[in-house]
This record gives structure tokens, sequence and C-alpha cells, in this order.
């Protein structure tokens, strides 16, 4: 076992006496604890009080038998903690640990919805995924429920209570929303132009994603993980490759980890520049939006020009890269990261000095720091609530162990903050592939790794930090090189329920401001 | 104060004349695969076709036929990587669109066995031109587009979202986004349609006055793509609704994004038909 697991297994065994613990090893870093039902709450407990632990995803599997995993992120050892529960395939319940972790409500709701399994003491749970015309009973990923024919509409449910009282208006807004934006259903109560509540049902793209990874060839999963969230395709083809890389034990070579860490890099800048761009035309700042776009579209076609593709899919494969770099496209890679950086440059000056448009974003949309850390957020809107977490610090992954770079993080909680975060980071995102490039030309190695023959039922996290925030891969490998099962969490279910509370007693006007400075995906939470 | 006029001049025009110039993908990209029968190994090793996870490429052994289908391609390129004979190789080539899904097909004979493919259909050439021709009477001048997510990746969505930038600058064509179905002449679909959306779909459709127009953006929007037909996600567009135009891609970029709405409006001529290569 390495260094750094023997440590917090060492601190678990110490702090750590009430309930029998089953230890077992996991890749490097990553170690699972199984504990009796009745007592994962209290030990997922004192992993986050006495361990400092983060939650940052919760699984569900039913093969071989009904489990479901907590899995927590140990920062300061760099290590992974997972926590196991077996259930009894009776009656499937567990105790909540929503009321002690409140950043567990929505898996465990998920939990509920997906394979029904019940969290006992659960504060609010409604469903989540499954919307009201989806029969009681069934269950889209229980083995029982065989979604090869359709599922009949249940006539129970309907449009829910009304909100408020007389005097008070409620809109309903989407599933389909005026422009090109991604489909989701907002339920706002308001008085004159204040905000007093906003309920949302989203989970109208839920595609169950997670079934199509398993029983399929481990080399085609790659392209299902790109398209659970397509603007953020490599960070999550990224994940999931070191998830399988970490399960098999396939290490992966210098070169194609220092090219994972540039193409991670260049999708992080055309997603800023892209939020830059909403933010604009959110408060109609039109020249704003224009250059802001403009210059997206630039990055875009650039991307297109390295790698055959304007959202970089199609690199990762499992054990490292498809495809290199020429020294033509070298050079061209830094005269284009020069290009961006000066063209960045004025931009966010010209932005930061248009009183207008600031004025907008000025105390819109106050996440504090104490509920964005209670509820897991991630990503620049934790880091524009003063959490200055990042996964490519917490727990370095592809180059990132060996490259300078900061992490900026505000801690207004507003708008501007997040906004900030993110026009800081495009510059710290250039000096990342600089400097990977320089090592590039130096290293040694091949680009892939060959694919080995994977035992069945290993187990591991793959991790990656996204444009939106981190994101976190479970998987567990079948027979002949397949998945048994694959979880993928992406920032975005973390980060729209903390979206939700920063609305109330806040302006319509700002709303749309707001949920543009979040800058969060549909695709990516609904699955 | 923010001089944003004069960058905004500074910068001067940056849109495309497309489609009166040409607008290519750059060398490497990936686009259409074409296959080159001649050098596919002669019984057939399929491999193309295993490592296709849309099965856009399938091998019909009975008859002997190597099938593609672009609607259901993702344009990965895995196809091109495990072919030992370099018989299948990517273009750069994503101008796709067309107007119904067998234009969209490549029947690839590989054996001299099997029946001879059917006779054109004269009459559907006919009914296409009338259609090409009244469409570019209503709406060649101004389409007023709404955009419906069916459950995309949201890489559709921002290939749409980057119409309206400067360098596309859709509106030039005289085509733009609406926010109500009530003002839309074109229902532009991406996403496989899952089953929360197949409701609100419906309902923006019916809303929709006649004449109009549906167009499937994008792999899943034109057949499902990587997703299966299930419980879930409906396969496609054309399961719930008539289809007058599907946009082959992954996401599509914005230059096939145009060429699919120009051809709906009789504005452009698809560039793919129905295939038959024989060996």
């Amino acid at each position: 076992m390495e260094e750094t697991s023997k440590r917090v297994l060492a601190r678990i065994e110490e702090g750590w006496k009430t309930a029998p613990l089953k230890v077992s090893e996991g890749p490097p870093g990553e170690i699972e604890c199984e504990v009796p039902t009745d007592g994962v709450a209290d030990f997922a407990s004192f992993v986050v009080k006495a361990l400092h632990g983060r939650l940052v995803s919760v699984v569900g599997q039913e093969e071989p038998a009904p489990v479901l995993r907590y899995l927590f992120s140990l920062p300061a050892e760099q290590v992974f903690v997972r926590v196991a529960v077996r259930l009894e395939p009776g009656h499937r319940r567990f105790p909540s640990l929503t009321p002690i972790v409140h950043a567990a409500h929505w898996y465990e709701r998920e939990l509920h919805d997906l394979f029904g399994y019940e969290p006992v003491g659960h504060p609010h749970l409604d469903r989540l995924i499954l919307h009201s015309d989806w029969p009681e009973g069934t269950h889209p990923f229980r083995k029982s429920c065989n979604l090869t024919h359709p599922v009949p509409r249940s006539e129970a449910g309907g449009e829910g209570p009304a909100l408020g009282r007389d005097g008070e208006f409620e809109l309903p807004f989407g599933p389909i929303r005026a422009g090109v934006v991604e489909s989701a259903h907002f339920r706002f109560l308001t008085v004159g132009e204040e905000i007093l509540k906003l309920e949302m049902q989203l989970f109208y793209k839920f595609r169950g994603i997670e079934r199509l990874f398993e029983n399929q060839p481990l080399v085609l999963c790659p392209l299902v993980a790109e398209r659970v969230s397509g603007i953020s395709s490599f960070a999550h083809s990224l994940a999931f490759c070191q998830a399988v890389e970490r399960a098999a034990g396939i290490a992966v070579p210098r070169p194609a980890c220092l090219l994972r860490t540039i193409y991670a890099e260049l999708e992080r800048i055309y997603n800023h520049l892209g939020n830059l761009a909403h933010l604009c035309e959110a408060t109609s700042l039109r020249v704003g939006e224009a250059q802001c776009s403009l210059l997206k579209e630039y990055a875009k076609q650039f991307n297109a020009k390295l790698s055959g593709h304007r959202f970089l899919r199609g690199i990762n494969a499992i054990g490292g890269v498809r495809r290199g770099l020429t020294a033509g496209q070298h050079r061209e890679l830094l005269g284009a990261i020069d290009y961006i950086g000066r063209e960045t440059k004025v931009l966010t000056d010209l932005i930061l000095s248009t009183k207008s448009h600031l004025d907008r974003l000025v105390t819109t949309g106050i996440l504090p720091e104490k509920l964005a850390a209670d509820y897991g957020a991630v990503g620049p809107v934790a880091r524009g609530s003063g959490l200055p977490w990042d996964m490519r610090k917490d727990h370095p992954y592809a180059a990132y162990g060996d490259l300078t770079f900061n992490v900026p993080v505000y801690h207004y909680g507003d708008a501007l903050a997040r906004m900030r975060v993110r026009m800081d980071e495009i510059p710290e995102s250039i000096q990342l592939i600089r400097e990977a490039m320089d090592r590039f030309e130096l290293a040694e190695g091949d680009l892939v790794a060959p694919l080995p023959q994977i035992p069945a039922g290993r187990r591991a996290i793959g991790w990656a930090e996204s444009p939106r925030g981190g994101l976190v891969v479970f998987v567990e490998t079948g027979e002949g090189n397949t998945l048994r099962r694959c979880k993928v969490r992406s920032p975005s279910f973390c980060n729209w329920y903390l979206f939700q509370a920063t609305v109330t007693q806040t302006m319509m006007m700002d709303w749309p401001i707001n949920e543009r400075s979040f800058g969060l995906t549909h695709a990516g939470c609904d699955l | 104060m923010a001089v944003w006029t004069w960058k905004g001049i500074k910068k001067g025009v940056v849109s495309t004349r497309y489609p009166d110039e040409t607008l290519l993908m750059p060398d490497g990209y990936r686009g259409k695969p074409e296959i080159d029968a001649e050098r596919c190994t002669p019984t057939g090793c399929m491999r193309c076709a295993e490592a296709c996870l849309p099965r856009a490429i399938t091998w019909e052994s009975d008859r002997g036929v190597l099938a593609v289908d672009y609607a259901r391609c993702v344009f990965c390129g895995l196809c091109e990587e495990v072919c030992p004979d370099h018989a299948i190789y990517l273009t750069r080539e994503v101008e796709l669109a067309a107007r119904t899904r067998d234009d969209l097909t490549v029947q690839v004979r590989l054996s001299s066995a099997g029946p001879a493919h059917d006779a054109e259909d004269l009459l559907e050439t006919e009914v296409a031109a009338r259609l090409e021709t009244e469409s570019r009477r209503v709406f060649g001048r101004s389409l007023h587009v709404r955009h419906v997510d069916a459950g995309s990746c949201n890489g559709c969505e921002s290939e749409l979202q980057a119409l309206n930038n400067p360098y596309y600058n859709l509106h030039r064509l005289g085509i733009f986004f609406t926010p109500s179905p009530r003002f839309a002449d074109l229902l532009l679909v991406t996403g496989p349609v899952t089953r929360a959306m197949e409701g609100p779909l419906r309902l923006a459709y019916e809303a929709m006055a006649d004449p109009k127009l549906v167009v499937a953006a994008g792999a899943c929007a034109c057949s499902g793509g990587i997703f299966p037909e299930n419980a879930l996600t409906m396969g496609g567009v054309e399961k719930i609704l008539p289809v007058d135009v599907y946009i082959p891609g992954c996401p599509p970029p914005p230059v096939a994004l145009m060429q699919g709405l120009l051809l709906a409006i009789g504005r452009a001529e698809p560039r793919l038909k129905r295939t038959e290569i024989n060996r």
C-alpha cells in the first residue's frame, strides 16, 4: 500500500473504534472501507469531520450485489476514501447521510430514483430525475426494468401544487426557453421584480448515458464519455480513461500526460471565453459579446487544426492519446496561445472598465462560502466564493503535478467574482500550455500504452478539473475488458442546487446574468 | 470609459461570405468517411463495423454488403484507425445535409451475390424539386428558426450559438432564431429526443403555423446516434415528427448547419445521394 494511503489508514484506525471496518486497497491513493449499513452515516461523518474529507460522488450499483459507495476526496493527503455499504436485497434501505453531510442530498435522491434505494431520514426525498409521469416502483437502472420496451406514462402527477398566495405571480419557464439554450424548467414565484422562490425541474435531458458504458468494448467507451457533456468532452474522456487506467494499472507514457494537459487547458480556454461572451450577452454589451465570441471561434478553429475536431474529441484513448503533434503544429500552438493571450487581455481590460456591465454583476447572485462548502460546490462557482478547490492541485493528474500555475480565488461570491476567476484562469492555462510544450519537446516515450486483459471486479476512481469544476468517474470492470458499472459525476450536478439557493430575494432582471455567471450545463447534470 | 466602439471598428469585417465563398475545414479534420471498395479485404474483415459505436457501419452478411449510414456516424475515425487495408478513410467534408435518410446511405457490395438495387424513384425526385421551389418562394429571403434541445450533449447548441458570432453571422443570410414557435417557420431539433422532451417537442411543433419545416441537426437528432431506441431515448426526431432535412455531424460544425438550413429553404443543393458501390 502506498505511503499516503497508509497514513490515512493509520488515522482511520486510530480515530475510528466504533463499528467494524473491512478495509481493502484500491489503486494507489485510493482505499475502500466497507461498513455495516447502520454504521455508514457515523463513519462518513468521521471521514468528513476528523479526516477533512469532501464528498465527491455516490455510486449505486446492483450487480453483482446491491451496494452503494460514498466517494470522499482527502486533498491534504491526495487520497480518495470509498465508503462501501452492502444493502439487503430485500429492502435496500440505508440511513441517509444528508442531515450530516448536506452535499449528499441530490446523490441520495438519484439513488432512490434510479435504483430504488431508500435513504431513510432524507429531509427532501422528492423525485429528482424521474418526472411525474414515470410510474411508481420502476427504476431505470435496475436490471428488472427492461428499457428496451417503452415504459408507460403514469397519469398521476401533473403540475404540482401552486407555489404561492394571492398577489404573488407564478411564472413557469421552459423546458423550451427563448434562444438557443438547453432544455430545463424553472418556476418563479414573484412579487413585482422580486423572486420570492424558485423551483427547478431539471433532468429533461436524462438519457441514461451511464448504461451505454456497460458491456461495451472498452475502446469505444471514451467516445461515450465525450458525449456526456459535449463542451467538456476532453475532460470527461480524460477522467474516464484515467479511471480505467487506474483500475488496470496502466502507466500512461509521459508525452501523453503532457499532451493531455495541453488539450485540457485548450478546452478550459475556449469555455471561459464563451462564458465571457455569454455574460456580455446577458447585460446587452453587444460589442463585448461579438468580440468574445469571435475569439472563442478562433480558439475552436484552432482546436480543429490541432486535433481534427473543434471540441477536441477523439484524442483520449485508454492508455494515452490517439495522436501527437508535428513540429509545425508545435509552432502553430505557441503562436495561437500567444494571440489568444494578447487578445484576451485586451478584452478583459475592456470588460473590467465597462462600469455599466460590472454594475450588473456586482452583488448579483451571492453564494455564501459556507453554503458552497456544505453543499459541495466545485469549479469557478466554488472559487468565486472563497473555496480554493481545484482537482489539478488537490489530486494532481496528467502532468499537473510538475507544472507551475496559480488557482485564482475570489471571496465575494457574486457574479463578478465568478467572472474574475475565469478571467484569471485563462492566462494561467496559457502558461500551463507553454510549460507543458517545453517539456513535451524533451519527453520520451510512446503516445499510448497497450491495453492489457483487465480482470473483472477492479474498481477505481478517475477525475479531472473541467472548465466548470471537478468531475469524478467511478468504474468497476466486468468480464472480457468491459465495464459492469460506470458512474459519471459532472460538475454541474453539484452546482445547480447552489444556483437555486442564490436566487431567493433577488431581482428577476438579474436572473439571466446570475445564470450565465454560474455557467453550468444541463447535459452534464442530467446525464 | 470603455471604447468598445473603437474596438469593434478596428477589428473590421470578419464575416465569411459563405455560401458565396467556399468554407473548408482544416486538413486533418474528421469529416465524411469514404470507402475505397477495391482495397477492402476480399472476404470483408469487418473491423470497421466492430469499431463503430453508433452502428453507422454494418455488415449485412446475407447480401454481402457493407452499409454506411452517415445519419448515425459520429466521425470519430476509429474505422480508419482499425482498417488494415486503408480501405476507409476520413475526409474533411462536412456539408452532408440531405432531405432523406436514404440519401445518407452508402452500400458497398463486396461479393457478387445479392439482388440488384431498386430503380430510382422518379416521382420522389419530382416532388423534391417542387418542394424546393416552393420552400424557396416562401422562406428563401427570411427564415425564422425555433431551436428545441431534445436531450443533446450541448455540443450542437454550442455550434448553433456560434452561427451568430461575427465570423458566421447568420443574419446576413436572412436567417434568425426566434423565441417562440408561434413566430417560427422552421423547427430545428438537437438530441435523440429523450422521454421527457417528447411532449414539449410535440407541443412546439403543433404551435407552429403552416407552412413549416423540421430539421434534425446532429447524429442524435438524425438517428439517435450513440443512443439506442429505448424507454429513455427515442431514436431520433423522425420517430416523433416528419423531418425535412437531416444534418449529420457530431456536432455538425457551423458551415454544415448553414448548408442544412439553406437546403431546407431551397438555397443550397444536397451533396450526398444514396450510393451503391460494386466491387
